[in-house]
């Protein structure tokens, strides 16, 4: 992809009340804006757990992404980047240390229960809590290093 | 909220201290994105982590873009979590 390009991508980030909020603005902006591409990342999530609906809108040959986000998947996804900013570079792409990646993927799957209005699965909540030891240490010893 | 009536900021964040730097622009999109170029321009090393936010007050920003503004804190899911 060529700079020129890139210059013409902007991005727009909405947190919805909730997930059936968040795919009423996807079918109105679906029906209302050219949507010239809709990935539905809360039916099939990303690898490492990332959970959203994107659509790209072209406007006056501009492109502009639209992520609409619960609060759950918001939160979500801002650990990952203070994460990835901080201590475990390369985590949203598939790298870093295997516990956290794991803990993301297990929380992720938490959150969506919380989203879908499901009940906890306590089998999930412990191995959450199991990760969220190891994840702990981890960064005690990554703080201590630094 | 019309596309005239957003605030236009610019968010240096520096991975290295935490630290968390904001000019605020009001809705002057061309003072902002002028600002938001010479300071691209400016880091050379890529050392901060640049961006132009947009949006109805500073306040959305910190949540929609929280991990620019909580230093070098850990983030926090447990109490997050449905139980």
């Amino acid at each position: 992809m060529k700079l020129s390009r890139m210059a013409d991508i902007g991005g727009v980030r909405a947190v919805l009340p909730t997930q059936v909020a968040a795919y009423r603005v996807a079918v109105r902006l679906r029906r209302n804006w050219t949507i010239t591409r809709f990935r539905d990342y809360v039916a099939n999530p990303k690898a490492d757990g990332y959970r959203a609906l994107h659509l790209i809108n072209r406007n006056r040959g501009r492109l502009i992404e639209v992520q609409l986000r619960t609060p759950l998947q918001d939160s979500w996804a801002n650990a990952v980047e203070a994460f990835a900013r901080t201590i475990a570079p390369g985590l949203k792409f598939g790298a870093g240390p295997p516990e956290l990646r794991e803990y993301f993927i297990a929380v992720g799957e938490s959150f969506a229960r919380g989203d879908q209005d499901l009940p906890p699965d306590p089998a999930l909540v412990a191995r959450v809590d199991d990760l969220q030891k190891s994840v702990d240490t981890l960064l005690d010893r990554a703080a201590n290093e630094s | 909220m019309s596309p005239d009536e957003i605030k236009h900021f610019l968010v240096a964040y520096d991975p290295a201290t935490g630290n968390t730097k904001v000019r605020s622009f009001g809705t002057d999109y061309d003072a902002a994105q002028a600002a938001y170029a010479e300071a691209e321009r400016s880091n050379n090393d890529e050392r901060l982590d640049i961006v132009l936010l947009g949006a109805d007050s500073l306040e959305t920003i910190k949540q929609t873009h929280s991990s620019y503004f909580n230093g070098k804190e850990r983030p926090e899911l447990k109490e997050l979590l449905p139980r």
